[in-house]
């Protein structure tokens, strides 16, 4: 029997071939059978043969905890779950492999080299064991990431160009046009890093275009092309802001936000666009105010 | 279904013998037994027979009434299976009548109602019927949950939109779980209610809501093309984020027609595995058939819709165009271009696409887009709009500076559809490339081709305009003047009319007409004073009014010039002090320039005003005075790596003090103010101060110039200093053979100064290095590059030499000398290159073999470049021995006797070599 899950709190559901369903606490699972516990009492085992699914429910705390690591940038509040979660990957519908990705995007967001090893193992195990093709796409892709920020990028470029040509779901293309456009991205970096006066480079100003308009049509592939998966087309819209930002072009990056705003009020990168566009604003008016005062002490 | 047993102690058979159907004599009994079975074979029409037989026989006999009464149900559900509502709601009435009529059967009886009343037209009546039935938990599931959806589609029959929206939102979210099929249907109802109340905010959200739960609806089809109306409703009602909300949750055709056919495949094999199980599953059979029914109307009605996914991107494009997003428009009409059968409205989307790509200035995309219009459409010239494809083709390329395909892009459209719209303004734009790429003359006869050929056109204007321009810019002055006034005849209040009157006055400015150049811009500022060349033309209005005499009012004019327009402010400034200079007011002048260095510390200009400010005082016999001021100046803007003109400045004092001990005076003072800026932290001044100590020692000092120079490393930051102090120090570290320092620092200026007229002597330096390396090919790709970027062609020069020595050290004997003609030839090399360019082509020709030729490049060396005595003496030894393998010793020695006898060259290695050659020759040394 593998995968005791204690501290679970009887949210699942065992959805038999007969239609009956049954709330309980899935406590494991072995080649014929799968153990439950009901109402906190006697445990049983229920034959796989007679089981049509699982609905795993989330376990306590889970909901608040994912809020919370997604609200400060953080993947420690998801920690204990990933652990409990992880052996039920390979179950069908489980939830794991969904909880495995925001952790490893989480801990890439604080990317030490200690959280981008641990970030490339959980990818890693999501694309061995994940039950759902779609997720061991999406955990390719992460793992693709992971090595564009690390410098990676002739690496990560050609695999990702291959799985994009074999790759059917959405999901899974708008991850991976995400990596080319962060391969492009950090071409661009580099290239404004050694050439700063890349405006005055004849050659360069065309390249750095090109990096440029690359990446920029990769970050908001998702959100032209497959604006109702929400949460990734999100979060290229607001990869575009900030290339728009760093690039100086600020009327594109507003509206670009206003965008993110409008159209995905619910994804967590809403609120940093919200904050982003307040911010923009007092800057403005700051500006106005600065220039007034010129304008005053020349006169 | 209904079991309805009649004991009457003992069968009763019909009255009149043989009156059964099908020639049976069957009891009243027997007639509902086998009425019955029928009925629960569903075999509809032998039951209702049967039943028919035994009221036909038996109706009259009291003692069967109970039986007669017992199978009406069946009866009424047979009428209702033939489709015969009216009568079968009559028996179902009757039924329901019955009192004792079992619970199980009026429930059942009392939901066919319903329908039979829906299917008479008595709608309201038919709602309260379904709603009561749904009002009651205990009913049959599958039945109420029917009920419940017929109840709210009754709404709609009643044109009551609002109340099944408010229904429908009250109750779905109240459906249990295992009703997902219902829910979907229901939220099909409550879409269309929402659009057809008018909330179509409502709607929206209910779109966005629903989407993730797509897969299991039975009736997507009806859900996206309800969408797909919402999404154009809301475009049209300007309300583009709504629009594109719906419209990015549809699926295309293809999608959502494979998807409906294998739900239409799983429900008919439903009905069928339904209907096996006989007529106790009829309700869900009525169910299963209303499904199909409504998936099939739903097929044929979308298998008809025309151009579906061409009309979703175009709408969703357009969508994105109402809020300006270019580029995301741009990428749908790509892809619609690149997925979609090319028709017209395809075809329109590709140029539609072309415009947005115009519009975001990606050029690249903008130029994949050109080329895929013309793949798809332009074949044969067949597309109506090829000449727009090439057009924005020739844009693309003008913006990836690619002059010359963009010039050929817009000379196909200008020459193969010349009566096209777009022919006049692709002449006009390929002259523009031909005067952006240098090509001033082919852009002239492209303007002047241009104007004679559209003479009525809107363009015949520009043409004018660009022709007179392309002529000043080849200074053909005189001409551009014509030209000019030419164009302000034909067009005096055109869209040039202020440029071509500022470029008239600017052609007789250069010629130095300035009596006809005063009136032509007094015009032009009365006339265009916000012109954006308004401070240009006061400026020179201001010069010509000066070199007329006008004294007052050209300094008027001159102060006038804005001081925003930074550049112009400044020659102004200049201008006016030259007007005070010539007037030799020595003390103004001297004040003028002091006032400009005070406001404007880092002007590019610094330099030259502090030398005016110097020479002003000079010129007062203040030498002192003029020197005070110029230390002054250093040392308060010394530090600022911002202020450009310093270095200029340093280098300028020299002049202010000539003589030996006034230029160590210089080299104390500075010395000592640079050592005082190290101890204070000041590095940009001590750097400053450093650097041109060793340009002030250079000529005389060369070791310490360059030890000082060596010694500027740690004060530098390649970002922000002048480049020249880069490179000086760079120089050093690479003689001292430094050469990762050196790299480093040559690096560092092509990265931080692009720009940089001193860019030539980084790839210089670094072929140097990558020679001394032995990395001959890196060299001779760096020494290509100097000679490329070379503006002195001092640089460039070098380089070549360095070529010439590796292709000499490669036998390439031919390329060497080819490449030192080039130097010998060139107006820009030092008389130092070209006798050591001399020298070298004297060593080809020698290891080629060709001697005569040798001797005469060695004679001309020393003869040409005899100060430079290393060359000089090197060339005069090596003619001595090509002359000595012509045989001619008695030569041979006239010339190494010489060298020998020259004292200027004493010190020289050849000197030595060519006393031991004598003594070996037998001659006196």
């Amino acid at each position: 029997m593998i995968g005791m899950t204690a501290g679970a709190v009887g949210a699942d559901t065992l959805v038999l071939r007969n239609g009956r369903r049954a709330e309980c606490e899935v406590l494991g699972f072995s080649a014929e059978a799968v153990r439950i516990r009901r109402g906190g009492g006697e445990q049983r085992d229920v034959r796989l043969a007679d089981l049509d699914y699982v609905e795993f429910g989330e376990l306590a705390g889970e909901e608040e905890a994912k809020r919370k690591a997604v609200a400060m940038r953080s993947a420690t509040p998801l920690i204990v779950y990933w652990v409990k979660r992880q052996v039920w990957l390979g179950r069908p519908r489980s939830p794991a492999g969904e909880l495995g990705l925001l952790y490893a995007g989480l801990l890439l967001a604080e990317a030490t080299p200690d959280r981008m090893e641990r970030a490339r193992k959980v990818y890693e195990q999501i694309e061995a064991g994940d039950w759902s093709a779609e997720r061991r796409g999406r955990a390719k892709a992460g793992r693709l990431r992971l090595l564009i920020r690390q410098g990676k990028v002739e690496e990560a470029r050609p695999e990702a160009e291959r799985l994009l040509k074999e790759s059917e779901d959405p999901r899974v293309v708008i991850e991976l046009r995400q990596v080319l456009a962060d391969a492009a991205a950090e071409q661009l970096r580099v290239l404004v890093a050694a050439h700063p006066r890349w405006e005055e480079e004849e050659g360069i100003r065309v390249e750095r275009g090109r990096w440029f308009h690359e990446a920029l049509s990769g970050y908001l592939h998702g959100h032209v092309f497959h604006g109702a998966e929400e949460d990734l087309a999100a979060r290229g819209l607001w990869a575009a802001v900030q290339l728009y930002a760093g690039a100086g072009e600020r009327e594109a990056a507003r509206a670009c936000a206003e965008d993110l705003v409008k159209l995905y009020a619910g994804a967590a990168e809403a609120s940093a666009a919200t904050g982003w566009l307040v911010e923009e604003e007092e800057k403005e008016k700051e500006g106005g105010r600065r220039t007034g005062e010129v304008r005053k002490e020349e006169r | 279904m209904l079991m309805t047993r009649v004991l009457m102690g003992g069968e009763v058979r019909g009255a009149g013998a043989g009156g059964a159907g099908k020639g049976e004599d069957l009891t009243a009994e027997e007639l509902v037994a086998a009425g019955r079975a029928a009925f629960e074979r569903g075999e509809f029409g032998e039951a209702e027979a049967r039943f028919g037989q035994l009221v036909e026989d038996y109706g009259e006999n009291e003692t069967v009434a109970g039986l007669i009464e017992g199978i009406r149900p069946m009866q009424a559900m047979c009428r209702i299976k033939a489709g015969a509502f009216e009568e079968a709601l009559g028996l179902v009435d009757g039924a329901l009548a019955q009192e004792k009529l079992a619970a199980v059967a009026r429930e059942e009886l009392s939901f066919w109602r319903g329908i039979c009343l829906l299917q008479t037209g008595e709608t309201a009546v038919a709602q309260e019927q379904f709603g009561a039935y749904f009002a009651k938990p205990e009913h049959d599931r599958t039945r109420r949950y029917e009920a419940f959806l017929l109840f709210a589609s009754g709404y709609l029959q009643l044109d009551d939109p609002a109340g099944a929206a408010e229904f429908l939102e009250e109750q779905i979210p109240k459906l249990p779980a295992d009703q997902g099929e219902v829910a979907g249907r229901a939220t099909v109802l409550l879409l269309h209610s929402l659009m057809e109340a008018g909330r179509m905010g409502a709607a929206v959200g209910l779109v966005r809501r629903s989407f993730p739960r797509l897969e299991g609806m039975t009736q997507v089809l009806s859900f996206q093309l309800l969408t797909l109306q919402l999404g154009a409703e809301r475009l049209e009602a300007g309300k583009a984020y709504e629009a594109i909300t719906c419209l990015n949750r549809l699926w295309g055709r293809d999608r959502l027609l494979g998807h409906q056919r294998k739900k239409l495949e799983e429900w008919r094999g439903r009905r069928e595995r339904l209907r096996a199980e006989g007529a106790r599953r009829e309700t869900l059979v009525f169910q299963v058939d209303g499904v199909i029914a409504r998936i099939e109307r739903e097929l044929g009605e979308f298998e008809k819709v025309a151009s579906y996914d061409a009309s979703l991107r175009l709408r969703q494009a357009q969508a994105f165009m109402e809020l300006e997003r270019w580029r995301e428009a741009g990428m749908i009409l790509d892809a619609a271009v690149e997925g979609l059968e090319a028709d017209g409205v395809v075809e329109q989307a590709a140029l539609t696409a072309l415009d947005c790509w115009g519009r975001c200035g990606d050029d690249g995309r903008l130029l994949a887009a050109a080329d895929r219009y013309l793949e798809v459409f332009g074949e044969h010239g067949r597309g109506d709009h090829v000449p727009e494809a090439l057009f924005a083709r020739g844009e693309a390329l003008r913006g990836m500076e690619r002059m010359e395909e963009a010039e050929r892009a817009f000379g196909d459209v200008a020459n193969d559809w010349p009566e096209h719209g777009l022919a006049a303004r692709a002449m006009l734009m390929g002259g523009i490339c031909q005067l952006e790429s240098g090509r001033e003359e082919a852009g002239l006869q492209t303007f002047e081709a241009l104007r004679k050929r559209f003479r009525r056109g809107p363009l015949h204007e520009d043409a004018a305009f660009w022709e007179a321009m392309a002529l000043s810019f080849l200074r053909r002055y005189e001409e551009a003047e014509k030209a000019m006034d030419g164009y302000l005849k034909a067009y005096p209040d055109g869209r040039y009319a202020g440029d071509a009157l500022f470029e008239k006055g600017r052609t007789l400015h250069n010629r130095m007409r300035h009596a006809e150049a005063v009136p032509v811009f007094a015009m032009f500022l009365k006339r265009h004073g916000e012109n954006r060349q308004a401070g240009d033309a006061r400026l020179l209005y201001g010069e010509s009014l000066l070199a007329i005499g006008e004294m007052e009012r050209g300094l008027k004019e001159l102060r006038a010039v804005p001081v925003e327009e930074v550049r112009l402010h400044e020659a102004a400034v200049f201008k006016e002090g030259e007007a005070l200079g010539k007037l030799e007011r020595w003390e103004a002048v001297r004040e003028h320039f002091a006032k400009f260095v005070r406001e404007h510390p880092r002007s590019a200009r610094l330099a030259e005003a502090v030398h005016e400010q110097a020479r002003a005082a000079a010129k007062a016999g203040q030498l002192e005075k003029a020197r005070e001021l110029v230390r002054a100046v250093v040392l308060q803007s010394g530090d600022d790596a911002g202020a450009e003109g310093v270095e200029d400045v340093l280098l300028g004092m020299a002049r202010l003090y000539r003589g030996v001990e006034a230029t160590r005076a210089l080299q104390g003072w500075m010395e000592k103010e640079a050592g005082g800026a190290r101890k204070a932290g000041k590095k940009t001044l001590a750097l400053r101060l450093e650097w041109a100590r060793g340009h002030l020692v250079s000529g005389e000092e060369r070791t310490l110039a360059r030890s000082l120079w060596f010694g500027l490393r740690e004060l530098l930051d390649p970002a922000v200093h002048d480049p020249r102090m880069i490179l000086d120090c760079a120089e050093a570290w690479r003689e001292m053979k430094g050469y990762p320092v050196a790299r480093g620092l040559y690096e560092a200026v092509r990265k931080w100064h692009p720009r940089s007229a001193e860019k030539e002597r980084t790839a210089l330096g670094m072929g140097l290095i990558a020679q001394v390396e032995g990395k001959e090919d890196e060299a001779l790709e760096w020494f290509e590059r100097c000679v490329a970027e070379s503006v002195s062609g001092v640089a460039a020069a070098e380089a070549q030499l360095e070529t010439a020595v590796i292709e000499r050290g490669r036998k390439r004997y031919g390329a060497a000398m080819e490449t030192l003609a080039k130097v010998t030839g060139s107006r820009l090399a030092s008389s130092r290159q070209k006798a050591r360019a001399l020298l070298e082509l004297g060593r080809c020709a020698q290891l080629a073999g060709d001697a005569a030729r040798a001797a005469g490049h060695f004679q001309r060396c020393y003869l040409s470049g005899g100060k430079w005595k290393e060359s000089a003496a090197e060339a005069r030894w090596q003619h001595g021995r090509v002359l000595e393998e012509m045989n001619d010793e008695a030569g041979a020695r006239a010339v190494y006797r010489e060298l020998v006898e020259r004292r200027d060259l004493a010190g020289q290695p050849a000197v030595q070599a060519a006393k031991e050659r004598l003594k070996a020759m037998g001659g006196a040394a």
